[in-house]
């Protein structure tokens, strides 16, 4: 979709709507209100709905690093310890290599 | 033998036809089905040309070692021969397309010479060639033993990629003449390319020695380079002008040395396109 | 076109449609062509690799076992290990290996008679091994060599703190002093047994002209390598990987599981007939003579087991025909079961599920049922013709059992009156050393003796190793015999272990109840000839060919060895089971539809008996065989670890042992090129590469400089 095309109203509408469906445990919608809606937001000329995009896709910035260092931890948590958690380990696992513990 | 050689041998052998091939036919869609096609033709001259080298083996008897090796040399003769038949086929092929281009077009021109499918057509066969030589060599360097057990030479993988290097630029530069050959009924042009072609495949029968494969390989390669520029509308003063970046401006002069039918810039970009 | 091999062997596979024009035709002509290329075509080695790569067949990897706590054996990386080769064969060539040598990781090539522990550790501490090849030292070692550990099978047999604590965990008697316990470490580096002494010989060849260093400087490049896979997928120990490849069956799509249960089938065969899908009443009074059929050693696969398993089960075979032999044996009062355990060697596997399916009522008989004992242990290697009477010295304390077990001391003592075996007790300070028997006693304070060739520490310097073969037990044979001869041939060996039989057999017969003179009952030095024959040198022989089913022909390819394995049942199990049923057995006039359905026919007892068709020997000027229907008591029963049933996989009261998983196993030698040379060609492609780009780029910008243009800048093309 082409935001020029769209009208001020309506793009509104849409970072809202991904704004608020980014809480649903889906952080990619807020990961595609960020890149999506930035220049909108900060570099296009200001208009009247500017103010309250800016303020979703900042709200979405945020959730997004919180969601990111949290699965970043977690991964990195997973992937060096992994080994040392004996049978809990395996049962978190999906897929586990083949000769190393 | 690594990736380190992996690499080094994929970027000797197809370095330079990778420069051929994103310079001046990637952007052209028509150059590349010709190219596409031109590989194709070698491959099939391949295939037929295996076909009678591997009944004449099994037909034959595998403990015999002189007869095995005049096996040998009499297939590649009769490969190098059945490439260059197709490679006429393939010429035979393009002038009919020709005229279906020039039907097809607004303005009666093909939106592509004669030239510059030669051209094309000489680096697919060169690509299509050059990737069966090189590729399961290739895929075997990955591991991390090097040839030499059995006491052959180290420098198998690199001679066999400087080979292929050539092999490549020698099939652009027959397709050129080649073509222009059978374009102005120049029939010891045809007949120079194949011996050039019998020449350099004969002369890899000189390997473990690669001094006696590799450097008559280049020699050819340096006449035939020689020959097909010329062909194509080169010149001594046109190199030289190249060489101390003059610019175009004089290009409108009568051309002392041009070949008598004028011929457009073979590597010129959509110069030739339809209007 | 190039005079390389690029284009070889197979046709290529174009997609056809040579023609332009549309000529049918031609296109025919095209199609029948590719159709005869593809047929004619079949793929070959490919020969680049064949000119880089010596591949080495010959050879038996160390792999993976796993129990309730530890890993043992040997691990490689997933793409294998690579490394540069070093000859050792003295002890002064290690420093090259372990400090000197400037090229390493190094794959040590060791003389067999440096396959010891001292070496060893020194070989596991260092990260400059990536792997180790053992060449068999031809003669065996003279002191001696086992892998096995000194105290085999410790804390599964009977002697624990709660019973008979002086005797646990070899405070008493050492059994396998020679033992290193080699097979139960854990290596991270792959080892391979190179059986092959002209694959040896290829390997130090190619050492010597590459790798040995002149002129006092280093070896130079390229310098030959070798390399190993043997990437094994358990890890830890049994509980993780069966929990691993359970998670996997259950939850996944594609599962992979990583490791397998040791396991097998006991063979048992009774001497008068029981219903074996049935109960054996409680006053029905059996005898159980029992022995292993199986070994090990640190390779896998490679398991002569001579006189550690082979010359047990072969005199236990012949007591089983000679007492069949008797004329009066269905009068006998006591049944006598004879047994064939498998996986002994792993904490007891076959024993210890046939006591479980005992007390769990899973088999005919009830350990109630079992009247005595009697296990042979390595019987072969005898000093003086002494034989030696183990019995437990605990259980014996009680009264009722002290007298049964003298009673059969005695049964035994006099049955080996003219026979060239003299039979002494071991004593009451010695425990019973490693059998199947203390499994049973774990259970059941029954009465029982194990007869073995020692006294105290075991006769068998090569217990559980690749050394256990033929001439271990002094098996010789004059030269220039035919294979057939060679069978027929009877050695000193089958004398003695026929003698033991014999002993066997009369004592059995006592036991049992007999009353008449047991003179008759003699074992067959040549059935035991040929069994040995059979078991240790060459299975494929006419004898085992003649009593086997048609369709496992199959299991007589290989080298003789007695591994347990993980795939059931192995030759070995096969061939006991076949040979008992030959030599215990009856010839039924059935035909070959009778015998293999028995069911369908009258008075065919099919739960007493079982029906075999074998192929029947080759008439001596034809080429078919006479097969013919053989009706015998011999049953097998699964050996597999009831850890494994309960799915107590830590259980410390049950064997553990698992075998890992893995994809592929093979070594090859090549050469190796030094870094540098890697780097310029690296360097060399890379510089062509932005040459080529930076020229044709140039060039095309310039054309029209480089190319003059025709007269009339119109006429582009004809």
């Amino acid at each position: 979709m082409n935001l020029e095309r769209v009208s001020n109203e309506d793009k509104l509408e849409l970072c809202r709507k991904y704004y608020l469906g980014g809480f649903a445990l889906l952080p990619f919608l807020w990961l595609v209100n960020v890149v999506w809606f930035f220049r909108e937001a900060f570099v296009v000329p200001p208009y009247g709905e500017q103010p309250l995009i800016r303020s979703y896709v900042r709200r979405s910035a945020v959730g997004l690093g919180v969601w990111g260092v949290g699965l970043g931890a977690w991964l990195g948590l997973f992937q060096t310890q992994r080994a040392r958690w004996g049978a809990w380990g395996d049962f978190l696992a999906f897929t586990l290599p083949l000769g190393t513990p | 033998m690594t990736l380190a050689v992996f690499f080094g041998c994929t970027f000797i052998a197809f370095g330079p036809a990778l420069g051929l091939f994103l310079f001046t036919i990637a952007r052209d869609p028509l150059r590349i089905i010709i190219l596409i096609a031109g590989a194709f033709f070698w491959l099939v001259s391949l295939l037929l040309s295996s076909l009678i080298w591997f009944i004449a083996v099994k037909a034959s008897n595998p403990q015999d070692e002189p007869l095995q090796k005049g096996l040998l040399i009499f297939g590649v003769m009769f490969s190098v021969l059945l490439q260059e038949a197709f490679r006429f086929l393939y010429y035979k092929l393009l002038r009919k397309a020709i005229e279906g281009l020039v039907a097809l077009s607004e303005d009666g021109c093909s939106p592509i010479s004669i030239q510059q499918m030669a051209y094309v057509a000489g680096v697919g066969f060169g690509l299509m060639s050059g990737a069966f030589s090189m590729i399961n060599l290739l895929a075997d360097s990955l591991g991390p033993g090097t040839v030499g057990i059995h006491g052959d030479s180290q420098l198998y993988f690199l001679t066999s990629a400087f080979m292929t290097m050539v092999l490549i630029f020698l099939h652009t530069f027959w397709g050129i003449i080649f073509f222009h050959g059978c374009e102005h009924r120049r029939w010891w042009e045809i007949a120079a390319v194949v011996i050039m072609h019998l020449t350099v495949s004969g002369s890899t029968f000189c390997n473990p020695l690669y001094v006696g494969s590799l450097v008559p390989s280049y020699l050819v390669m340096a006449t035939a380079a020689a020959w097909a520029y010329v062909l194509s509308g080169g010149s001594a003063q046109n190199l030289r002008r190249f060489l101390l970046c003059k610019s175009s401006a004089w290009l409108w002069q009568p051309p002392e040395n041009s070949s008598g039918l004028g011929n457009p810039s073979l590597l010129a970009l959509p110069q030739a396109e339809p209007k | 076109m190039a005079a390389r091999r690029a284009w070889g062997g197979p046709a290529m596979a174009a997609a056809a449609g040579g023609c332009w024009a549309p000529l049918p035709a031609c296109l025919r002509l095209l199609r029948g062509l590719l159709l005869a290329a593809l047929a004619a075509g079949s793929c070959q080695g490919n020969s680049v690799e064949r000119k880089i790569y010596i591949p080495l067949n010959k050879t038996a990897p160390c792999v993976r076992l796993l129990n309730a706590t530890h890993q043992i054996g040997c691990q490689s990386s997933i793409s294998g290990d690579t490394g540069v080769i070093h000859v050792v064969e003295k002890e002064e060539d290690l420093s090259w290996v372990l400090a000197d040598g400037p090229h390493p990781p190094y794959m040590v090539l060791l003389d067999g008679s440096l396959f010891n522990r001292r070496v060893m550790q020194q070989l596991k501490g260092t990260s400059r091994v990536s792997g180790l090849a053992v060449a068999i030292a031809k003669p065996s070692p003279p002191q001696g060599f086992s892998p096995g550990l000194k105290c085999p099978n410790d804390g599964f047999g009977v002697y624990s703190k709660d019973y008979g604590p002086q005797f646990a965990h070899c405070n008493k008697t050492v059994w396998n002093p020679v033992g290193s316990g080699l097979s139960y470490e854990d290596f991270h580096f792959p080892i391979f047994l190179l059986e092959d002494a002209n694959e040896t010989q290829v390997i130090k060849q190619c050492y010597q002209d590459h790798n040995v260093p002149r002129d006092g400087s280093g070896p130079e490049y390229p310098l030959c390598a070798m390399q190993l896979f043997s990437h094994m997928h358990a890890v830890t120990s049994t509980v993780t990987c069966m929990r691993r490849s359970s998670l996997q069956s259950t939850f996944s799509i594609n599962p992979e599981v990583v490791c397998d249960p040791l396991l097998d089938y006991n063979v048992w065969s009774t001497l008068h007939p029981i219903n074996s899908s049935g109960k054996v009443d409680p006053e029905k009074e059996v005898i159980i003579v029992a022995t292993r059929i199986d070994s090990h050693s640190f390779f896998w696969n490679i398991a002569p087991g001579a006189e550690s398993a082979v010359s047990s089960f072969v005199t236990h075979l012949a007591a089983a025909e000679a007492l069949h032999k008797a004329s009066d044996v269905h009068l006998l009062q006591r049944n006598i079961m004879f047994t064939f355990f498998q996986g002994e060697t792993f904490d007891y596997i076959g024993s210890s599920r046939m006591v479980y399916d005992m007390e769990k009522d899973k088999f005919p008989l009830r350990l109630d049922n079992i009247h005595s004992f009697v296990e042979l242990n390595q019987v072969a290697l005898r000093n003086d013709s002494v034989l030696w009477m183990h019995t437990d010295p605990v259980s014996r304390m009680n009264e009722s059992v002290d007298v049964q077990v003298r009673n059969l001391l005695d049964i035994l003592g006099s049955s080996s009156l003219g026979a060239n075996v003299t039979l002494q007790e071991a004593g009451f300070s010695q425990p019973l050393p490693p059998s199947s028997f203390q499994r049973f006693l774990r259970a059941r304070h029954i009465p029982g003796v194990v007869l073995t060739d020692h006294r105290t520490a075991f006769q068998n310097r090569y217990y559980q190793s690749m050394y256990d073969t033929p001439e271990n037990i002094r098996m010789q044979y004059p030269e220039g015999l035919s294979p057939e001869e060679t069978l027929e041939y009877v050695t000193d060996t089958a004398k003695s272990l026929a003698e033991v039989a014999t002993v066997v057999a009369r004592a059995l017969y006592r036991l049992a109840g007999g009353a008449n003179s047991t003179s008759a009952i003699q074992a067959d030095p040549r059935t035991v000839s040929r069994m040995l024959y059979g078991f240790l040198i060459k299975m494929n022989n006419s004898w085992f060919q003649s009593i086997i089913k048609p369709d496992l022909k199959g299991i007589l390819g290989d080298v003789p060895q007695h591994y347990v394995a993980v795939s059931s049942p192995v030759n070995t199990t096969y061939l006991v089971q076949y040979v008992l049923a030959n030599l215990t057995g009856t010839v039924v006039n059935f035909t070959k539809e009778e015998c293999l359905n028995p069911e369908k026919s009258p008075n065919s007892e099919t739960e007493m008996y079982d029906y075999a068709w074998v192929q029947g020997s080759l008439d001596p000027n034809s080429t078919s065989r006479v097969p013919y229907c053989v009706r015998s008591t011999v049953h097998l029963s699964k050996a597999l670890s009831p850890a494994f049933e309960l799915r107590q996989w830590g259980s410390t009261e049950y064997s553990t042992w698992t075998e890992s998983r893995w994809k592929e196993i093979r070594a090859r030698i090549f050469l190796v090129a030094s870094r540098e040379l890697e780097i310029i060609t690296l360097l060399v492609g890379i510089a062509i590469l932005v040459f080529s780009l930076l020229a044709t780029y140039f060039i095309n910008a310039k054309a029209d400089v480089l190319f003059s243009i025709p007269q009339d800048p119109g006429a582009v093309a004809y």
